[in-house]
């Protein structure tokens, strides 16, 4: 566990995590690679909904938006229209983006936002104090689930790739290196990038804590990122130990393709072609003189 | 009034236009009502559609004058063109809309033109015999081109200038021969058969057709939401977001149209909650941005406006009022939603809202919203309505370099100034800093600095809402507060608050009561909040009689004001979907000045009928 206090991305806000959370290697990676990518504290925008991951930017002093539950991808989307040339990172959890926030996730993913989103998966409600999320094992007892979690896992990679997302990565918050080189391969990504993290909660919850012997990298494996079928084979074994004490999990590069549509190139093929349309008010009320009507 | 020059006589023509969606109405009054607008008339389109994606009865009330006072809306019309049986059940009373029954019982200044029999006792119906352009049984919607030929045949409109604003408008579309073998049609149906019996026709064809300008100034054809857009845009406005929603959705199809040449763009998000959440993470940058939504969508926006309230971001959100509450009547109007968007939402936040009475107002309060975003770094809530939305009308062309009261204002950014210096945000509790706090201290210190910054709001903006006394004389200082214990009684008979549309309405119900010897001291707030006291205080110092004219059924505005300075009102209240027309209001003022000398006068006896010295 590195200090990352020492960061010179860090504010000196101590980060208000327990003791031990695997957050505190996330929050170290992505700062030293902001350092890596020689981003400066005006470059970058994190931005978050509400629950543990979400504080993540309250911790930084870059530009920062700690938004309501559910809620980053929108207020990114509006950073990203304002401020094209300012890099936006997402970071959220299992039940601020895939419960509450949901519609907003398909619906960036399959408009190929220019947005990474790091989702820090517990597989639960952490800060609330133990509930199910979308993602906790069948049968989970959370606070408002006594006799068990009734339905299966929602698989956060499956559904960012069927979304429409250009980029899908799995890292685990065990492995700091790992995590880093996947945050700057989503970042160097022009279109939207998903990290997907396993993050299991030390606090709550009756996952397996340490799951790092059971990862697999799937380029050292041949695994074929740009084809859907592979991908979402790759995608679909995430939760494969609920069942299976002993199985694998593959992380790395689980989706990439770079022939998808980009909303942000899109928004600026729209404004290449419309300029000079108009350059003020007055062409606009030129236009709108009662025996002018073809507008 | 001279009646043997026409020409120099008030002139107003009032066309009703009722049929089935589809039919080709509302294509018809737009038509109509820029034809008469090219001539240099004043005019405009009072648009009534139901929500429906087809069916259901459709009607557009045009309203062509030289007089640009005159009201949009009317219990009256000179000509009613019903284009379908079913808008003929209509007229005739069986149900539907009650303002075509209301003009049609009118009698004598109404000339029904209709699909079949004759209506009410004086009015005269004709036939219009669609059946003469069979390109109509194929296709419905050019029965519009026929009725804009027999209009322009009767009313004398030259030059086949109808004929031309169709063709222009179905440039890029199919059937433009069509519609002109249909408008020919019309014309020469009309000029053979319904002009040489028609009894009104004279006053009318012979203004039309003299065409005198008069207007000669640039005017362009504004609906409220147009006007919206427009401001917006002279405001700065470079991301708008928002979703589909009556009636709200074409301010962002204007501005959609607009933003991409200006630097900026349009988004259609997937709810409204987004389209909020990317209206505030544009500002975050400093970069002005806007949502425009509805009822509905007015209620999925609290919880960011509340982020912003906390977060002191600033944004500018326009709803655009309709009858509720649920989904209620999405195509209707209504001012049900002053106090959602001054209270909706948990916790105490800070937020400005402005309400629009006319096409001008939406544009120039467009621009003030942004100004006030930006200078106390809060939600602005701009409030329009169905009514004023909706409402198409040739207007002077608005400059954006004057104020709401045309006072020149500093040019607004074209190309804003993004902050560079770093910053964070949290709608947590949060210290000088940003940095999230839970201690009573610092909770204390930051609502107070929150919500004191709102108390200069009275000093900036007092000129946006004025007391209009007409001739009255103002009360001695001595007497203020203190009408009712004039020796000489007090200086008005009633004093009318308003808002909104039905402000609008009120300002020509005044005018018309002036002019009956009614003396009447008048507020019309833009700023409804922060609420603003000594204004309505103010009124008391010309009668205590105070009346207040809204579309809602519980007198929203009734309440805030009794809330916040204790003064009782009487309310005048309409929530049926439809605006008031200054006929109601009138009538409604005059009722309340009436009961209440009746009242008087029972208390100044002393029970043997004889009247107190």
């Amino acid at each position: 566990m590195s200090d990352t206090r020492q960061n010179s991305y860090m504010n000196g806000y101590a980060p208000s995590w327990c003791p031990g959370c695997s957050y505190f290697n996330v929050l170290s990676a992505l700062t030293e690679c902001f350092d890596e990518r020689g981003i400066a504290e005006n470059g970058v925008c994190v931005i978050s909904g509400i629950g543990c991951s979400s504080r993540l930017p309250l911790f930084l002093n870059t530009y920062g938006m700690h938004t309501l539950h559910g809620r980053p991808l929108p207020a990114a989307i509006g950073a990203r229209l304002a401020r094209p040339d300012i890099p936006v990172v997402v970071t959220t959890g299992d039940g601020d983006l895939l419960s509450i926030g949901a519609a907003h996730f398909v619906h960036a993913a399959r408009k190929n936002f220019d947005i990474t989103v790091i989702c820090l998966d517990n597989r639960i409600y952490a800060m609330t104090k133990n509930q199910t999320s979308p993602t906790s094992p069948i049968g989970y007892q959370g606070s408002l689930t006594p006799y068990g979690k009734l339905s299966a896992p929602l698989n956060i990679s499956e559904l960012a790739i069927g979304s429409g997302a250009s980029m899908v990565c799995r890292s685990c918050a065990c492995d700091k290196t790992h995590l880093k080189k996947m945050f700057d391969d989503a970042m160097n990504h022009r279109g939207f990038s998903l990290v997907e993290v396993i993050a299991p909660c030390r606090t709550f919850g009756n996952q397996q804590k340490d799951i790092s012997e059971r990862l697999y990298d799937l380029q050292a494996n041949g695994h074929q990122a740009d084809d859907k079928e592979s991908a979402m084979r790759a995608a679909a074994h995430v939760y494969d130990s609920d069942s299976d004490a002993n199985a694998g999990i593959p992380v790395g590069v689980v989706w990439k393709r770079d022939d998808m549509l980009c909303f942000d190139d899109q928004v600026e093929r729209v404004a290449a072609e419309n300029k000079g349309k108009y350059s003020s008010i007055n062409d606009i009320l030129d236009e709108l003189r009662p025996d002018n009507v073809n507008r | 009034m001279d009646a043997t020059n026409n020409n120099d006589a008030p002139f107003t023509l009032r066309v009703l236009l009722v049929g089935e969606a589809g039919d080709g109405v509302l294509s018809g009054g737009d038509t109509f009502m820029r034809a008469a607008a090219a001539l240099g008339f004043h005019s405009s389109a009072h648009n009534c559609f139901p929500p429906t994606i087809r069916g259901g009865i459709c009607s557009v009330l045009v309203t062509v004058s030289d007089d640009d006072s005159v009201a949009p809306v009317s219990l009256s019309a000179d000509f009613v063109f019903a284009l379908s049986r079913a808008a003929l059940v209509v007229l005739g009373g069986a149900e539907g809309i009650d303002r075509v029954n209301d003009a049609i019982s009118r009698g004598d200044s109404i000339s029904a033109i209709n699909t079949g029999d004759g209506l009410s006792d004086g009015t005269q119906s004709f036939k219009l015999d669609f059946d003469l352009c069979p390109l109509i049984h194929t296709h419905q919607q050019l029965k519009s081109s026929f009725v804009m030929g027999v209009l322009s045949a009767i009313l004398g409109i030259p030059g086949n200038l109808a004929l031309s604003i169709i063709t222009e408008k179905l440039k890029s579309k199919n059937l433009t021969e069509q519609n002109a073998e249909s408008f020919r049609i019309g014309f020469e149906s009309a000029e053979s058969g319904i002009l040489p019996s028609l009894r009104t026709v004279n006053k009318h064809t012979s203004r039309l057709a003299s065409g005198r300008p008069l207007f000669s100034e640039d005017r362009v054809v504004l609906d409220g939401n147009l006007a919206v857009a427009l401001g917006a845009v002279s405001a700065g406005c470079r991301v708008y977001a928002s979703y589909p929603i009556s009636p709200a959705t074409s301010i962002g199809a204007h501005i959609a149209a607009y933003l991409p040449a200006l630097g900026g763009f349009a988004y259609q998000a997937e709810d409204e909650i987004s389209a909020i959440g990317v209206t505030v993470g544009a500002w975050f940058f400093d970069i002005p941005a806007m949502t425009a939504t509805s009822g509905p969508g007015l209620s999925l926006i609290q919880e960011f406006l509340g982020y912003c309230s906390m977060t002191e971001t600033p944004a500018v959100v326009v709803n655009v009022q309709r009858a509720g509450p649920s989904t209620g009547m999405p195509t209707k109007h209504s001012q049900e939603d002053l106090m959602a968007a001054i209270f909706g939402g948990h916790g105490e936040g800070q937020r400005i809202v402005l309400a629009a009475s006319t096409i001008e107002e939406c544009f120039y309060l467009t621009i003030e919203a942004f100004d006030m975003a930006r200078r106390f770094r809060c939600p602005v809530i701009l409030l329009t309505d169905g009514a004023v939305g909706n409402l198409q009308m040739s207007c002077k062309r608005p400059d954006a370099s004057v104020d709401i009261n045309g006072h020149a204002v500093a040019a607004p950014s074209q190309a804003a100034t993004p902050n560079t210096a770093v910053r964070r945000i949290t709608g947590l509790e949060h210290d000088t800093k940003g940095v999230p706090s839970n201690t009573a201290n610092n909770r204390v210190r930051q609502q107070y600095k929150r919500f004191s910054k709102m108390d200069k709001i009275e000093a900036y903006y007092n000129y946006m809402q004025t007391i209009d006394i007409g001739d009255l004389k103002p009360p001695m200082p001595k007497s203020r507060f203190a009408a009712k214990m004039r020796d000489d009684g007090p200086p008005a008979d009633i004093c009318v608050i308003s808002w909104g549309f039905s402000a609008e309405m009120t300002r020509k119900a005044v005018s018309a009561l002036r002019k009956r010897g009614i003396k009447i001291a008048c507020l019309y707030p833009r700023l409804l909040f922060p609420f603003i006291n000594g204004h309505y205080l103010e009124l008391l110092n010309f009668c205590p009689r105070i009346a207040v004219v809204e579309s809602n059924y519980t007198g929203q505005l009734a309440s805030l004001i009794r809330m916040n300075t204790g003064i009782n009102t009487i309310s005048v209240k309409k929530y049926n979907g439809e605006p008031f027309t200054p006929e109601e209001i009138e009538a409604e003022l005059v009722g309340i000045i009436e009961m209440e000398k009746f009242i008087s006068d029972l208390s100044d006896t002393n029970g043997d009928g004889a009247a107190k010295k």
